[in-house]
């Protein structure tokens, strides 16, 4: 009864071949790629894209201070005759024994382009230098946000129209992986993935005390389930083949227009035989590897860290509301005893390790939140840090934010290093954001929304040079934020209309650098392709402040 | 607010001419039922022009014109999913292999966020606990909350499928409750009729098939007798030929 070789016994016959192949584990990634990119037609109509770029939201969900990490005040100096510091600071003094936050801001060399940058930048972990990571940094300031509005605007970073399609949903269009997407549930941005295909993403569904392997959960339904079963052998596969031919032949007849549901079987069942789950067995050392950068970032020697962990700073003289963590005062003779050794960032590694993992033939889109220090002491008893940073007074949040932005500067770096090994770090693009910046109070006392400026910062291999997008002003408002603190000032955009930057302009340079359909209907990209894969900036850069 | 009337009833009648000459067409065009036509604006007149699919009087070099409507077929969510595997397998089916897994997947299965179910979220210490709709909905899940309505194939979908069917025919009680849908009899031969019964329990509302398919079926029958594996297998293949999703 059997007519020439059925679908199926093809495909496995093929596997069968490239199998011996797979034995030589130095190209096994290799060998997964090309089988993955050949046969599975995975999402839809259409086959996985061999030429996928990949997409990866890193968000910070209540939006933490940038003027830590990637919203440069002076970027070309502190010579700059309009800036103006406010109630916060980047580094510590210690003034007539008071704890005081001072603005600095260090020279960072990268690719031959100088900029001056929050001293975070100029640290490094053993493994990692983070000016190597510069040279593939494009920072966006001042982008006014509109809304003040925590979970809208942090979703407005990947859908910038609200309920509109996404950055992460259109990539997902576009890849065809098996996993159209995968996303840490805790981030509203996850909440914002919507594609024209209608498609989902899959949870990274981790816990921090259950002792999870969330790539297993991910890959569940491709694991190996036939073994054992008397009506999984050999000849009834086979013969199952044939029938479904039959019904195939019969779907053509009929009229029936689901092709996709058959490419989705034989999809299926290649990932099941390929053995996919077997990635699952890397998640320990994976996450092993990003805990140890997290570790060290977040738990320097004392006397290390220039003006952030090198000198005893007082921390109980007296009552000052630069001392303050949220939920009331820091009693520490020595303010760098808030780092305890419950000092930790939850979620983060397993995040970083499970895009490691499943970024690549299994999916090509990946929307991630970085959650905030927990597990530190305030002299009395353990607090968590939040990233919506009200009360923290402006001489904590300088070891507290410079540390959790080393610990995401150290898993960036590990990161960009897998990437390179993969060989997509040229067809990746990280987009870092969070709904909005801060704006500080004054006398040190916290900071609140500051969604009058924002700060994106891009890492890709698609950019080869440091680069600084948007201008900031010197606020004043009400007499109560004062200083350069990243309020959007007007910008020269490439079409030579001046006016501030909009989360749309930085939706467009994203889309357009992944070459993905537009998910705005306004708004103008800042990059432009060079040559080939080498995105440079379309029109100008920033002015200091 | 008129300053003057108008004295001369004659002036009024080539403006009403105009009136009637501009608005002639207004009216709905109303079809055989009595029902109004909408007007097909996109179209020049002369595309508009009564056509039969499948006549074949289309003039030589004259490219056949008629409208085309696209559409897309609709997947059967995980609550319709749920309730055809519960009427072939029994209601156990819910609880058995990867049903419980299935049917709460939103993401894959579409049938996004529902007041009707309750939900179940995983505690601080990953335990799972009964959350109510809203709050399931609101936050708790992005795949709940942003999954479609309407399903679209995907890989993760089918694997899902292909493995639960193969949990359910694996399942001595699954798989007893849906040879009593084939027939009364222990092991029953592997006949046209209960073949096709076979074909019906998955392809409702589907058209006929040819004899060929059913025949295929019986490709898992070493003879015209058989026994449990064989109409394990013989279900496992329609169960997984996938078609039958299609609503």
């Amino acid at each position: 009864m059997k007519s020439g070789l059925a679908r199926r016994e093809f495909l496995r016959i093929f596997s069968m071949g490239l199998g011996a192949y797979t034995l030589q584990t130095m190209f096994l990634d290799n060998l997964m790629g090309q089988i993955l990119n050949s046969a599975f037609a995975a999402t839809g109509n259409e086959k996985t894209n061999p030429n996928k770029m990949f997409y990866v939201h890193l968000t910070m969900f209540g939006a933490p201070p940038r003027w830590y990490f990637d919203l440069p005040l002076t970027p070309m100096g502190m010579t700059a005759k309009n800036f103006k510091a406010g109630s916060f600071g980047t580094t510590l003094e210690n003034a007539s024994g008071l704890a005081k936050a001072i603005y600095r801001a260090d020279k960072v060399t990268a690719a031959g382009k100088s900029y001056s940058l929050p001293p975070v930048w100029n640290m490094s972990l053993a493994r990692h230098s983070f000016s190597d990571l510069l040279q593939n940094t494009a920072m966006i300031r001042g982008v006014d946000m509109e809304i003040n509005n925590h979970s809208l605007s942090n979703r407005r970073q990947v859908a910038p129209v609200i309920g509109g399609y996404s950055i992460s949903g259109m990539n997902a269009d576009a890849s065809g992986t098996p996993l159209p997407a995968i996303q840490d549930a805790s981030g509203p941005a996850s909440l914002a993935f919507r594609s024209l295909k209608g498609l989902s993403g899959t949870n990274i569904d981790y816990t921090e005390n259950a002792n999870r392997n969330p790539v297993l959960t991910a890959l569940a339904p491709f694991a190996e389930y036939r073994k054992g079963r008397a009506v999984h052998s050999a000849s009834n596969d086979a013969l199952s083949d044939q029938i479904h031919n039959h019904f195939e032949n019969y779907r053509k007849q009929k009229g029936l227009t689901q092709s996709a549901l058959t490419q989705m079987y034989d999809a299926a069942m290649d990932l099941v035989e390929k053995n996919v789950t077997r990635l699952a067995s890397d998640w320990d050392a994976t996450v092993a590897r990003y805990r140890a950068v997290i570790t060290e970032a977040i738990h320097p020697k004392k006397g290390s860290l220039s003006g952030v962990f090198d000198t005893k700073i007082p921390g109980d003289s007296v009552d000052h509301p630069a001392l303050r963590a949220e939920d009331g005062n820091i009693k520490l003779g020595d303010l760098r005893d808030i780092i305890t050794e419950r000092t930790r960032i939850p979620q983060l590694a397993e995040n970083f390790a499970a895009a490691e993992i499943l970024l690549g033939d299994l999916t090509a889109t990946a929307t991630l939140n970085m959650n905030s220090l927990r597990g530190l002491y305030d002299g009395v008893a353990d607090f968590n840090a939040t990233h919506d940073q009200h009360q923290t007074g402006s001489a904590a949040g300088v070891i507290i934010n410079t540390l959790f932005y080393r610990a995401v500067l150290g898993c960036l770096s590990e990161f960009k290093s897998a990437l390179v090994r993969k060989k997509i770090f040229d067809r990746t693009l990280i987009h870092i954001g969070s709904e909005f910046n801060r704006t500080p109070r004054a006398l040190d006392g916290g900071s609140d929304h500051g969604f009058m400026g924002s700060s994106v910062t891009l890492i890709s291999g698609m950019i080869r040079k440091p680069t600084v997008f948007g201008n900031i002003q010197v606020a004043d408002y009400n007499n109560t934020y004062q200083g350069t603190f990243g309020v959007a000032a007007d910008f020269k955009l490439p079409s030579g209309e001046v006016r501030p930057l909009r989360i749309n302009d930085v939706s467009r340079t994203i889309t357009g650098m992944l070459g993905l359909q537009d998910v705005t209907t306004n708004g103008e990209p800042l990059m432009k392709s060079d040559s080939g894969l080498i995105w440079v900036p379309r029109n100008e850069e920033m002015k200091n402040v | 607010m008129f300053k003057k009337k108008i004295s001369n009833p004659l002036l009024l009648l080539p403006l009403s001419l105009a009136v009637v000459a501009y608005f002639q067409n207004c009216s709905p065009f109303i079809d055989m039922n009595g029902m109004p036509v909408q007007e097909l604006s996109s179209l020049a007149p002369e595309d508009i022009q009564m056509r039969h699919e499948d006549s074949d009087q289309t003039l030589p070099g004259e490219e056949k014109a008629f409208l085309e409507t696209t559409y897309e077929p609709l997947l059967m969510d995980r609550q319709y999913l749920k309730s055809l595997f519960v009427d072939i397998f029994g209601a156990s089916a819910t609880a058995t292999g990867l049903g419980p897994s299935l049917f709460a997947d939103a993401a894959e299965f579409g049938s996004p966020c529902s007041t009707y179910e309750d939900y179940s979220v995983r505690d601080k210490n990953g335990k799972s606990v009964r959350e109510s709709a809203l709050k399931a909905c609101s936050a708790a899940s992005p795949s709940l909350t942003q999954s479609q309505n309407i399903p679209k194939p995907t890989a993760k979908r089918q694997a899902f499928i292909n493995r639960y069917c193969s949990d359910l025919v694996s399942n001595t009680t699954t798989f007893s409750y849906a040879m009593k849908r084939i027939s009364a009899q222990n092991n029953p031969a592997p006949t046209y009729e209960n073949l096709s019964r076979l074909f019906y329990l998955f392809y409702r509302a589907h058209p006929k098939p040819d004899d060929n398919l059913i025949t295929s079926i019986s490709l898992m029958f070493s003879g015209s007798t058989a026994d449990a594996n064989e109409w394990r297998a013989a279900i496992l293949a329609v169960c997984t030929s996938s078609q039958w999703q299609v609503l």
